[in-house]
């Protein structure tokens, strides 16, 4: 019975050293890198470095067991890893090897969890994701790239599309229909791992209103080998983007002695742009008076704040009777009207995206067109159905 | 690491039980025919509950009480939200008994506490005016030294079961209390010469009433705290109060929630349950995020009370957006029902009419985001 977050010693031995580490590979200007929405090569080119070096330290993967890069660290010890590259504003690893890795990890063979495992938690390994298609957004198990087997490989053909930063990994991820009969939808679709510099790939640049660049993928003829399927034939969309089956994923626990101490890890996310624009309003001066004072602006400081603790408690609640969904809706519908809100709050100056005349360095306009980009992983309305039909029990 | 706000065994089976308890004795007829009745409550009901030890669930033993812990009220409240039980509890145990109890002489709990517990007392804060504003700048009501006594004069509003209370505890300003918050307690004998009751008509029905206070002598004795020195603990257990009443909005969205999504199961139009449109969809959900993210800062809120932390943030950021919940999924459940809930012998409105209460008893959202702004801001 504990809603507060506790620590010990030993935690904040690991957590200053982190904190020393960040000091003097991240320089403050380079804080706040979104690999989604961010082109600049020279961004880019610092947190490739970065990501190698932070995956040497084995705070990539954290929680991975050490013969594959990991450190074999328990979910507290992790979490102030993350803590501290959160309050520093660190990019997170690009591509989407958060939901790869947790899946080579249950359902790979041997072989395959050797060769990527611990090329992901080095840095060197990013994955793109190969899953919607033009027709099949929401509505992903009408996918329609298929793979028929030649040999002891499949040949793939299709489009993906969507695929968010692909250009800069070497490696995707495709889901591809792998039974031919379409009436079968979710039960003939299987999961292939392929690079990304090879034939029969190619990528067409979709550039997006938050300065990332997505791709259209043409799959022409691929040819991935049979021991590049990752789970069971026609069972990846239960086993992979459902996540169930396979081997269960191995925890580590700390023997950590403690005592434990109550902490408060510092405003991260929207909490941290919160916190800034609260700065703000104390700072700036509108009507002769503080725009902290100005009764309206109170109201809506307010109402961001209720909105904000209810994502960080979001965060922290993990499942609850009604399933993730619930959260997923509750937060990619509070993110357009937090970013809109606090738009209103800048008034005019919002729309102005840099120089000396942006509020925030700009912050707000990137938070605002980012939350335009909530979608990836289903829309809010897909969320809000599935939380009608199956925690409601609404008709379908 | 995920933050684990469940209640423990014993909070779970209180819950059970009062679940159970309002279940058999406050069926909607019986709602109803105590909001007809005038007192607003049941006073078998009352003793019901003094019985079981609910009234001083959280008093000190040495006061007659449970010893119990401030979570111990938390499913008690959301179940009372869930039957809309009518009773004096949240005025009278979570303000007034809260306020004795951390403010008062050791003579006024001993007076009072047991009194509270064993259901022979109830004591309706009054504390509200005619401007309609919570804060303290909006109290005018004066108490004047004279003698060994104070002499009362003003009017409050919204009072609680004025009418069934054997003290009011008035919240007034005094000769010393000269700064805009020096605001003093008084507890006042309710049939004082110089006290008239007028039932307020209200959308709830509640039991409200405008008090006027008429030259009323009450005895020095009878200050609750120092003179000048009352904001703090009424705003302290208000705070606390609206927490749990926050806790009876989440159990009366549980009951909304029910009839709604069963509604839109049931009804059918166009050949087939409404509730497969998504436009019915996200109503019935609206009503679920509603409540999901009101008992999550809620309980939050009574988590961090129960455990002796600092809790006004917290507390002001579940009260406030449970209020604008109450208001938001009762709109959302009318949608739903359309027609049928307009009637009067539909339950929906019995809950959307004391929606209107919950929204705005101990202050109204808006006072309470101000204090959410003051605790970010500052």
């Amino acid at each position: 019975m504990d809603i507060t977050l506790t620590t010990t010693p030993q935690l904040e031995h690991l957590r200053d050293e982190v904190r020393s580490w960040l000091e003097d590979e991240l320089p403050p200007e380079l804080e706040g890198f979104q690999w989604d929405f961010e082109e600049d090569p020279d961004r880019w080119a610092f947190y490739r470095q970065f990501w190698k070096q932070q995956g040497a330290k084995r705070w990539l993967e954290p929680t991975w067991p050490c013969e594959y890069g990991g450190a074999e660290m328990s979910a507290r010890q992790a979490r102030v890893v993350k803590e501290e590259f959160d309050r520093r504003r660190a990019g997170g690893f690009a591509g989407i090897g958060m939901q790869v890795g947790p899946a080579i990890l249950r359902l790979g063979t041997e072989e395959q969890k050797a060769a990527f495992l611990p090329g992901m938690a080095a840095g060197e390994i990013m994955w793109a994701e190969g899953y919607t298609e033009p027709d099949s957004g929401s509505d992903l198990a009408s996918l329609r790239t298929r793979a028929v087997p030649d040999g002891d490989e499949w040949v793939i053909d299709g489009q993906k599309t969507f695929c968010t930063a692909g250009h800069h990994c070497n490696w995707m991820i495709i889901a591809a229909r792998t039974d031919p009969d379409a009436s079968k939808r979710h039960k003939g679709i299987s999961y292939f791992l392929s690079p990304t510099d090879v034939p029969g790939i190619e990528l067409r640049p979709l550039d997006n209103l938050a300065d990332g660049r997505q791709n259209l993928v043409l799959i022409d003829e691929l040819r991935v080998p049979q021991d590049m399927m990752l789970g069971d034939l026609n069972q990846g969309w239960q086993q992979v983007w459902f996540g169930l089956g396979g081997n269960p994923i191995p925890t580590f626990d700390d023997d950590d002695p403690g005592p434990d101490e109550e902490y408060e890890p510092g405003p991260t996310g929207p909490a941290w742009v919160l916190d800034q624009l609260v700065r703000y309003c104390r700072t700036t001066t509108r009507h002769g008076r503080p725009l902290a004072d100005d009764p309206v602006v109170r109201m809506q400081l307010a109402d961001l704040a209720i909105g904000v603790e209810v994502e960080r408690l979001l965060q922290y609640e993990g499942a609850c009777g009604y399933g993730g969904h619930l959260h997923q809706a509750i937060t990619k519908e509070f993110q357009p009207e937090f970013a809109q809100r606090c738009m209103e709050i800048l008034g005019p100056l919002g729309q102005i995206q840099s120089g000396e005349w942006a509020p925030l360095a700009g912050e707000i306009d990137r938070i605002y067109r980012r939350s335009f980009g909530n979608h990836a992983g289903g829309t809010s309305q897909v969320k809000r159905m599935v939380v009608a039909t199956r925690a409601l029990g609404l008709p379908r | 690491m995920a933050i684990d706000l469940t209640l423990d065994d014993h909070q779970v089976m209180l819950q059970r039980s009062a679940h159970e308890l309002f279940r058999k004795r406050y069926p909607s007829d019986v709602v109803r025919a105590i909001e007809a009745g005038g007192l607003g409550y049941s006073p078998e009901g009352w003793q019901e509950l003094a019985g079981l030890g609910w009234l001083g669930i959280c008093f000190p033993e040495r006061y007659g009480g449970g010893g119990g812990r401030f979570l111990d009220l938390y499913p008690i409240y959301e179940e009372m939200g869930r039957f809309l039980v009518p009773s004096p509890h949240l005025d009278t145990v979570a303000v007034a008994g809260e306020i004795i109890l951390t403010t008062g002489t050791e003579e006024q709990r001993r007076a009072l506490l047991p009194e509270i517990a064993q259901g022979n007392c109830i004591i309706s804060p009054a504390i509200l005016e005619g401007d309609g504003w919570f804060g303290f700048d909006a109290i005018t009501c004066s108490a004047e030294r004279r003698g060994g006594d104070f002499v009362i004069r003003g009017t409050k509003l919204l009072v609680p079961y004025a009418r069934s209370a054997d003290h009011f505890l008035c919240a007034v300003r005094t000769a010393d209390a000269t700064g805009a918050e020096d605001i003093s307690l008084l507890l006042v004998d309710a049939r004082s010469d110089g006290i008239a009751c007028e039932k307020i008509p209200n959308i709830a029905g509640h039991a409200l009433y405008g008090v006027t206070f008429d030259e009323v002598v009450t005895p020095a004795e009878h200050l609750v705290g120092t003179e000048g020195g009352g904001w703090a603990p009424l705003s302290d257990a208000t705070l606390k109060a609206a927490v749990l009443q926050t806790a009876t909005i989440v159990g009366a969205a549980r009951a909304v929630l029910d009839m709604t999504n069963q509604y839109a199961k049931d009804r059918e139009q166009f050949g087939g349950p409404i509730g497969r449109y998504q436009a019915v969809q996200y109503l019935v959900t609206d009503i679920l995020i509603d409540m999901h993210r009101a008992d999550l800062l809620a309980k939050q809120a009574a988590f961090r009370i129960d455990a002796g932390k600092t809790f006004a943030r917290e507390a002001a950021l579940a009260v406030a957006f449970g209020k604008r919940a109450a208001a938001h999924l009762h709109r959302q459940a009318h949608e739903v029902h359309a027609g049928v809930a307009f009637i009067l012998e539909h339950d929906l409105s019995l809950y959307s009419r004391r929606s209107k209460f919950w929204e705005n008893h101990l202050g109204d959202a808006r006072y309470y985001e101000e204090r959410v702004a003051d605790s970010i801001v500052a």
